[in-house]
C-alpha cells in the first residue's frame, strides 16, 4: 500500500531538490487565486488538489487569461467532489508554452528486484495505457539499489525520444534527482507527468505525483496521517492503527486477519451471492488492534452484519478475541456479527467470544460465509 | 526430508529476547527446531529458554556452528540484522518482520544475490519442515491443519495457508515442508526459487500453490512449471478473483508496468502450464485427494 502526497506538496519536494516545476502557490479561496494570477502576470491553470488520477477528465483543472478569470474558475471548482474526494484547494501556476511532453518516473520493477527509471514521449498518458498499447515507447533502465543511477541512465532515457544537446544534460538531471527523492521518501513512486518542454527549450515538471510505501512512510517525520489524506472517515481510523480498509458497495461488513485470507473470503461471499461492505485486514503486526477493526466497520452504516474470519499464525486469536469481546462491550453493535476464530491460541479464543459476548465461533470459513449471506440477504429482502 | 529446514539445521535468533522473539522461541524449540544461539544486541551473556544470547552474530559464530538466522528483529532494526548475517557468511534467513519498507526488501534481495543465499520474507508466517523443525509464527501444533504428507507447500499468505491446509488434512494429507514467501510487494525469495527445491525433495510428491492478486510472482512460476516440463502434479488457488480492478487491496503493489496481476491472467497462466487450478480454498483439498489417492 502506498499514500499519497498532494500534487503541491510533491511540488514543494521537487523545488527544494531543484526539480523545476513551474511558479504557482496553493490556495482555498476563490479572492486569492485572483491576487495569485494578478502576481503570476499572464495566463494560468487552476489544478484541483485531490489524491485521485485523471483530474482533466474528472474537471479539476481549469484555465485563466486573467485574474478575474481565476477567481471565477476556482469559485466553480472549491467544494466539488472528485471520484468521491472533496476537492478544498487549488494549485495557481504559470501556464506553461507547451512544445513536447514526456513521462518519466522512479518505481520497483514489475518482478520486484530493482527500482527503475521509467520514460516515454508519451507525456500525459496513463503509463499502464502505454504498457499495454504501446510498450515500444517506453524505456526501461534498471538500477543497482546499492550504486544508484548514473548520469548515463538519465541520458538512455532521453536520447530516443529527440532529446539533445543541454535538454539531454537537463533530463538526465532531472531523472537522477527523481530517484533521489524516490530513495530520501521511501517511495513505490515518483512520478512527472507530464515533462513538459517548453517552447523556451526548458524541461518542466507540470505534474508531480509521489506514493510513499506505507511501511517507509512510518519512518518519516514530515507528513502527519490526517485526515485530508484518506477518502473516509473508515479509511482514515484504520490507517492511525496501522489497518487497511477499502469501502466497497455491499453490506456484509467483513474483518478478517491476512490479506489472502480476506481477499479469499470476498470471493466466497460474492459466489454465495452476498456483497462486502469492506475489505479490512488487521492480521500480522496490527492483530491487537481488532477493537478498531471493528469499530470502523460498524461505522458504516451500509453494514447489515459483521462477518469475523480469523486463522491467524502470529496473529494470535485470543488476544483478537479479547479486543472484539471488549469492541462490542463499547460500542453495542445494533447488527449481528458472526465469526469464526481459530489458529494460534484459538480454544481459549472460543471461550472468551462465547462467555464475553455471546457469540459461537462457527467451525469454518463456509459456514461463517453461508451465515453472514442468509442474513445479509434477509435485511434486504 | 522436506527442504530448507531440518531437525539438523542450527539455527540462530535474531531478536530472541523480543516480545514476539521470545515467545515464539518456546514454540520452535516445541517443534524440534536446534536452536543453539540467540541474538540481541546488548543482551548479551543472557539467556532465554536455555539458549545463550550473544551480542552479534559473529560472538555466536565464535561459539557455535550456525547455518540459518531466524530474524524477529522489528521493521526498524531488520535490515541491518538480516545483513549482519548474510555479511556472517549465514546462506539461509527467515525475514519475519511485517512493516519492512519495500526498499530495503530490495536491497536484501540484492545483497541475498550476491552472496548467493536465500532470505525468505519480510511479512512472512516462517517455514516448517513438518515433525523436524520451524522458523516463525506457524502453529504446527494444531492437529486439523499440520500433519506430515506428500505435499510440498508454498504461500504469500499466513491465515489462508491455515485455511487450505486444514482441508488438505481433511482430505487425508498432509505436508513435507511450507515456506511462506510473504505477502509483501517484493518479496525476497520468489515462488519459482521455492518449487526449485520442491523438485528435488523426493517425499514431496505434489506442490500446492496459493498465490493472491497482484506482482507477477505466480506468473513467473507457471512460466517456469511449463518450460521445464515440471514433474509432480500441481495444484494453484488465487485469492481476490472478485476483487475491484480499480481498487488495490492487501499487498499487492504498486506496479505499473507489464503483467496487471490480475486472478484470471494468473489462472490462465496456470492453466496452460497444465497445473490444476482450485476456485475456492477447500476445493485446494479435494483436488490434493485426486492426485494423490487416499
Amino acid at each position: 500500500m502506498s499514500l499519497h502526497l498532494y500534487e503541491h506538496e510533491v511540488k514543494d519536494i521537487f523545488r527544494e531538490n531543484g526539480l523545476p516545476v513551474p511558479r504557482g502557490q496553493v490556495v482555498s479561496e476563490a479572492e486569492q487565486a485572483a491576487r495569485v494570477a494578478e502576481k503570476l502576470g499572464g495566463p494560468v491553470v487552476i489544478k484541483g488538489q485531490v489524491l485521485t488520477g485523471s483530474r482533466g477528465k474528472n474537471g479539476a483543472i481549469a484555465f485563466a487569461e486573467t485574474p478575474a478569470q481565476a477567481e471565477v474558475e476556482t469559485r466553480r471548482l472549491l467544494g466539488i467532489k472528485v471520484n468521491d474526494w472533496p476537492l478544498h484547494q487549488v494549485l495557481i501556476e504559470d501556464r506553461l508554452d507547451i512544445e513536447k511532453e514526456f513521462y518519466l518516473a522512479a518505481t520497483i520493477a514489475p518482478n520486484g528486484n530493482s527500482p527503475i527509471l521509467v520514460s516515454s514521449p508519451r507525456g500525459g498518458m496513463e503509463v499502464e495505457e502505454i504498457a499495454e498499447y504501446t510498450p515500444e515507447q517506453l524505456r526501461i533502465e534498471n538500477v543497482d539499489i546499492f550504486r544508484g543511477p548514473g548520469q548515463y541512465h538519465g541520458r538512455n532515457l532521453l536520447t530516443d525520444f529527440g532529446l539533445n544537446g543541454r535538454q539531454l544534460l537537463q533530463g538526465s538531471s532531472i531523472a537522477l534527482k527523481l530517484y533521489e527523492i524516490f530513495t530520501r521518501y521511501y517511495a513505490e513512486l515518483v512520478e512527472i507527468n507530464p515533462l513538459v518542454l517548453t517552447r523556451e527549450g526548458d524541461l518542466v515538471a507540470a505534474d508531480a505525483k509521489l506514493g510513499i510505501d506505507i511501511n517507509g512512510y512510518a519512518f518519516l517525520k514530515e507528513f502527519a496521517k490526517t485526515r485530508d489524506r484518506f477518502q473516509s472517515d473508515q479509511a482514515f481510523e484504520a490507517a492511525q492503527h496501522g489497518l487497511t480498509y477499502v469501502k466497497l458497495e455491499g453490506s456484509i461488513g467483513v474483518a478478517c486477519t491476512g490479506a489472502g485470507l480476506t481477499l479469499a473470503t470476498l470471493d466466497m461471499i460474492k459466489e454465495q451471492g452476498g456483497e462486502p461492505a469492506n475489505f479490512l485486514e488487521f492480521g500480522g503486526a496490527t492483530y491487537g488492534n481488532a477493537y478498531h477493526a471493528l469499530r470502523v466497520i460498524l461505522s458504516d452504516p451500509d453494514v447489515k452484519v459483521v462477518l469475523i474470519n480469523t486463522f491467524g499464525l502470529v496473529a494470535r486469536a485470543d488476544v483478537i478475541a479479547q479486543g472484539l469481546v471488549e469492541a462490542i462491550a463499547a460500542l453495542r453493535p445494533q447488527v449481528p456479527i458472526v465469526a469464526t476464530v481459530r489458529g494460534t491460541g484459538e480454544k481459549k479464543a472460543r471461550e472468551l467470544l462465547w462467555e464475553g459476548a455471546g457469540i459461537e465461533s462457527l467451525q469454518s470459513t463456509q459456514a461463517v460465509v453461508e451465515a453472514a449471506v442468509q442474513i445479509a440477504g434477509g435485511g434486504m429482502g | 526430508m522436506g527442504i530448507v529446514l531440518s531437525e539438523k539445521t542450527r539455527v540462530v535468533v535474531q531478536g530472541i529476547t523480543g516480545k514476539e522473539g521470545r515467545f515464539w522461541t518456546e514454540f520452535m524449540l516445541m517443534a524440534g527446531t536446534n536452536i543453539v544461539a540467540g541474538v540481541t544486541p546488548g543482551r548479551g551473556g543472557q539467556e532465554a529458554w536455555g539458549i545463550p544470547v550473544y551480542n552479534s552474530i559473529r560472538a555466536a559464530m565464535k561459539k557455535h556452528e550456525i547455518d540459518t538466522s531466524a530474524v524477529f528483529a522489528p521493521p526498524a532494526f531488520a535490515k541491518d540484522a538480516v545483513f549482519e548475517a548474510l555479511d556472517a557468511g549465514l546462506k539461509t534467513v527467515v525475514l519475519l518482520a511485517d512493516g519492512l519498507p519495500v526498499h530495503h526488501a530490495l536491497a536484501i534481495r540484492a545483497l541475498a544475490s550476491q552472496v548467493g543465499a536465500m532470505v525468505i520474507g519480510p511479512n512472512t508466517p516462517g517455514i516448517i519442515t513438518i515433525g523436524q523443525a520451524m522458523l516463525g509464527f506457524i502453529p504446527f501444533w494444531l492437529e486439523r491443519v499440520y500433519q506430515p504428507g506428500r505435499v510440498g507447500f508454498m504461500s504469500r499468505s499466513g491465515s489462508l495457508t491455515n485455511e487450505i491446509a486444514s482441508h488438505i488434512v481433511k482430505n487425508g494429507h498432509g505436508l513435507t515442508s511450507f515456506v511462506g514467501v510473504g505477502g509483501d510487494l517484493a518479496p525476497c525469495t520468489r515462488f519459482v526459487e521455492v518449487i526449485k527445491l520442491f523438485a528435488q525433495d523426493p517425499q514431496t510428491e505434489s506442490v500446492v500453490i496459493v498465490g493472491e492478486i497482484g506482482g507477477t510472482m505466480e506468473e513467473e512460476v507457471a512460466a517456469y512449471i511449463k518450460e521445464s516440463e515440471f514433474a509432480k502434479p500441481v495444484v494453484a488457488y488465487i485469492a481476490g478473483r472478485t476483487a475491484p480492478s480499480d481498487k488495490r487491496m492487501g499487498h499487492a503493489g504498486a506496479i505499473i508496468l507489464g503483467e496487471k496481476g490480475t486472478v484470471a491472467n494468473k489462472e490462465r497462466a496456470f492453466l496452460e502450464a497444465g497445473v490444476t487450478v482450485a476456485t475456492t480454498p477447500s476445493e485446494v483439498g479435494s483436488l490434493v485427494k485426486r492426485i494423490l489417492g487416499c
